[in-house]
């Protein structure tokens, strides 16, 4: 599993069950890669830690959303680890940008207020990692 | 803005009861008799604060401990001192007005604030209602530890002696042949024995047991029990400020934490709020091992030498802290709450921790855990001493906050685990489990782990804390009283005065010792008669011979009447024998030290009787509950 597939996967989600399925999956993804990276750097360990703690708080806010399908995906135990911290870094920044943007646009599909609710927070933890792992604005 | 602290309240007594001590060289006003009242008044009532309930009552004071007999012997001189000049005052038809010199303004406001700072003590404790005393901040230990009454009893008797001289001064002045300054005179003389006497009585203490610098250090640092004002970072700050911004978000945290396990169960954060913090943990322990390696590098600086080895070791606690935090961040992984988000107020605290201790850490003033911060390491080298014993105060302090967050956040957790409030989603439950519905209450299999990992994130953060208060002690680090008071709280440093509450030690208080009489009892007539001259000694024994009178009154009052028939010379009756008993046990200061150490008797003013004149709040180390025997006893005698 890598970014360039999550991001394939939630550019393709239909229906709110699937951008919520596709969210989680990417989420956990972050979690463990952000987690995996924390000990590369110690200049951007607390980056790191906060984005894998906000990943962890957006996937259970759509894992426990109310349309979010019963199958989870699949586990992510280990992500590769051979990369460049920057790297990953900046790939981590743009798969959460892609998720926020999915959120937000299914919270304002949703019909259950508990979704909508659960979209909306989890777009406002992908906007918080971006803000951590993104390079210096220009 | 600093949290105010028992030492700002004595410092500014100390300061005005110098000054009242010095503007006696300018002019001695008796008028100033009611304010140097209210001034003992507020020494008794902090010393009737500490007495341990296995004293209360007890008659004879030589088997106790050397600070609790000091305790009991000063304060019942200084409530003596209290009651002669009361009396004095009211036969001089003396009011309690606004002082009219600097004599009497310096001592009022001593007072004030003696009773201020007294105030703040209590700030920590609370009354239940079952009428139980109990600690409602973390430094409630601290304020009845034995290192606490041994620095405020000392400095008591330290104020008594200066104030002997006040009121000698004073009596001098009342020389003046009115008619009606006469008795306030005579209860001005008794008052400075008594005053004397207060401070003797701590003398064996003090050979015995010595208040240190250290008690000292830590009474005049116990803050008040509210919670400090947020201080938000700024941008630039210089490491004093990021230092005491951290000791503020510490100490709030604390108190939060200390809040959340005894008052505020029902509020318990969420997982979000939960997971956060113990990543925000382990991104503050990771950022001071940072700090901690760099000191250790550098250990010299002008003016001190840091123990390299010992910062290495803290380094190393602080890095097993850390990982241990990670893995309780881990181990939420799953589990859910019955609310979501950042929502407790922890949150900001530890915000604002995480970026100072960051700051300190990183060398970007503006630092922030987001990466277009990223910044290289902070050097220490060839920093003053007062800077490092800064950074080293300010690692303590987090750490600090962080291991009492460890202990609340599990009592927390295993309070929401045995309520059922802790969930998981029921797709992630094997298929023994049948849920129907989304979520089912966490299994025992996934919150355990949970539980462990906060007990081992506890127990690892406590080992570096303590390594970082020898530390913090070592250097004389500002955050040095914290590592103090954790060491007077902790029972297995210091005894306290607690321990000794078996019925065998208590004696019942038939009555208040300190009522009139006009000659010594036959104990103080006994140890005099042994050329006995220790004012403590004669103290006791004035008090044993006021107990035995009164058991003797209440003895033959509960007698009844004498049968018919009796005559006085077969037995004689009740009241005959309370008389004799007045008689024969005096209550009044039989003796008066010199400065050579004669004792002498004191002026028959000093015979009045008692009445009382300190309303007393809650004991601090008192089992107010109403149906405590001793204390009802003692109320009913007052």
């Amino acid at each position: 599993m890598d970014v360039p597939t999550m991001r394939r996967r939630l550019d393709v989600t239909g229906d709110l069950a699937d951008t919520l399925s596709a969210s989680w999956d990417a989420f956990e993804f972050v979690q463990v890669a952000a987690n995996a990276y924390a000990d590369r750097t110690p200049e951007l360990f607390a980056g790191f830690l906060f984005a894998a703690a906000a990943a962890a708080e957006g996937r259970d806010a759509v894992g426990f959303a109310p349309s979010m399908p019963a199958d989870p995906g699949p586990p992510l135990d280990q992500v590769a680890s051979r990369r460049d911290v920057d790297e990953i870094a900046d790939e981590l920044a743009g798969l959460a940008v892609v998720l926020d943007s999915r959120l937000q646009a299914a919270a304002m599909q949703a019909g259950d207020p508990e979704d909508r609710a659960a979209c909306e927070h989890a777009a406002e933890r992908a906007r918080e990692i971006r803000d951590l792992l993104a390079p210096a604005r220009r | 803005m600093s949290t105010a602290v028992f030492g700002d309240f004595l410092d500014r007594a100390e300061w005005h009861i110098q000054a009242a001590a010095r503007s006696l060289d300018v002019a001695v006003d008796p008028a100033a008799t009611p304010q140097l009242l209210r001034l003992v008044t507020g020494m008794v009532r902090h010393l009737d604060d500490r007495v341990p309930l296995y004293a209360d009552g007890v008659i004879a004071t030589a088997d106790l401990r050397p600070w609790d007999r000091a305790i009991a012997d000063s304060g019942a001189a200084l409530h003596r001192a209290a009651d002669t000049l009361s009396e004095g005052m009211a036969a001089a038809r003396m009011t309690d007005q606004q002082p009219a010199s600097d004599l009497g303004r310096f001592l009022e406001l001593a007072a004030t604030s003696l009773t201020a700072g007294r105030d703040l003590l209590h700030t920590h404790l609370t009354t239940s209602p079952g009428g139980l005393q109990e600690g409602r901040s973390e430094w409630a230990p601290v304020v009845t530890s034995p290192a606490v009454t041994r620095a405020v009893t000392e400095t008591m008797a330290r104020w008594s002696a200066r104030l002997a001289v006040v009121a000698a001064r004073l009596a001098a002045g009342s020389d003046t042949g009115a008619a009606e300054l006469a008795e306030m005179r005579e209860g001005l003389q008794a008052a400075t024995q008594w005053l004397w006497l207060a401070d003797a009585a701590v003398r064996p203490a003090r050979a015995a047991d010595p208040a240190t610098r250290d008690d000292l250090r830590l009474l005049r640092a116990i803050p008040s029990a509210h919670r400090p004002p947020r201080q938000p970072p700024g941008l630039g700050e210089s490491v004093r400020e990021l230092s005491v911004g951290v000791s503020a978000s510490a100490q709030r945290l604390r108190a939060r934490a200390f809040g959340a396990m005894v008052q505020a169960r029902w509020m318990a954060p969420s997982v979000d709020t939960w997971q956060w913090a113990a990543n925000a943990a382990a991104v503050t322990g990771h950022a001071s091992a940072l700090i901690l390696r760099s000191l250790a590098s550098h250990p010299s600086s002008p003016g001190t030498q840091l123990d390299s080895t010992l910062l290495s070791t803290a380094a190393e606690a602080m890095a097993r802290s850390w990982r241990a935090w990670r893995q309780v961040a881990a181990a939420w992984t799953g589990i859910s709450t019955e609310t979501s988000g950042r929502t407790a107020p922890i949150v900001t605290d530890i915000g604002d921790l995480v970026l100072r201790i960051g700051r300190l850490a990183w060398d970007d003033p503006n630092w922030t855990p987001a990466r277009p911060h990223r910044a290289g390491q902070r050097t220490w080298a060839d920093r003053t001493a007062g800077i490092r014993a800064d950074v080293v105060a300010a690692v303590h302090q987090a750490s600090d906050a962080f291991a009492q967050l460890a202990a609340a956040d599990l009592d927390l957790v295993t309070a929401a685990d045995r309520a059922g409030r802790l969930y998981v989603r029921t797709r992630e439950l094997s298929a023994d489990y049948d849920v129907p519905r989304p979520y089912a209450t966490a299994p025992v299999a996934r919150t355990a782990p949970l539980l462990e990992a906060y007990r081992a994130a506890g127990h690892a953060s406590r080992q570096a804390v303590g390594t970082l208060a020898a530390l913090a002690v070592a250097i004389d680090a500002p955050s040095a009283p914290l590592a103090l008071a954790r060491m007077a709280a902790d029972p297995h440093h210091s005894q306290t005065t607690r321990t000794s509450q078996h019925p065998s030690t208590r004696v019942a208080i038939l009555q208040q010792p300190r009522v009139p009489a006009v000659t010594p009892g036959p104990t103080e007539r006994a140890i005099r008669d042994m050329r006995v001259t220790d004012p403590a000694v004669l103290l006791r024994a004035t008090v044993i011979d006021n107990a035995s009178r009164q058991l003797i009154s209440q003895v033959s009052h509960l007698a009844g009447p004498r049968p018919s028939g009796e005559t006085t010379g077969q037995r004689q009756a009740p009241g005959h024998a309370a008389q004799l008993a007045a008689q024969d046990h005096p209550n009044a200061p039989a003796t008066n030290t010199t400065k050579t150490g004669q004792v002498t008797r004191l002026p028959r003013s000093a015979t009045r009787s008692r009445r009382p004149v300190t309303p007393r709040r809650p004991r601090l180390l008192h089992d107010t509950r109403p149906g405590n025997g001793q204390n009802s006893a003692r109320r009913r005698a007052e």
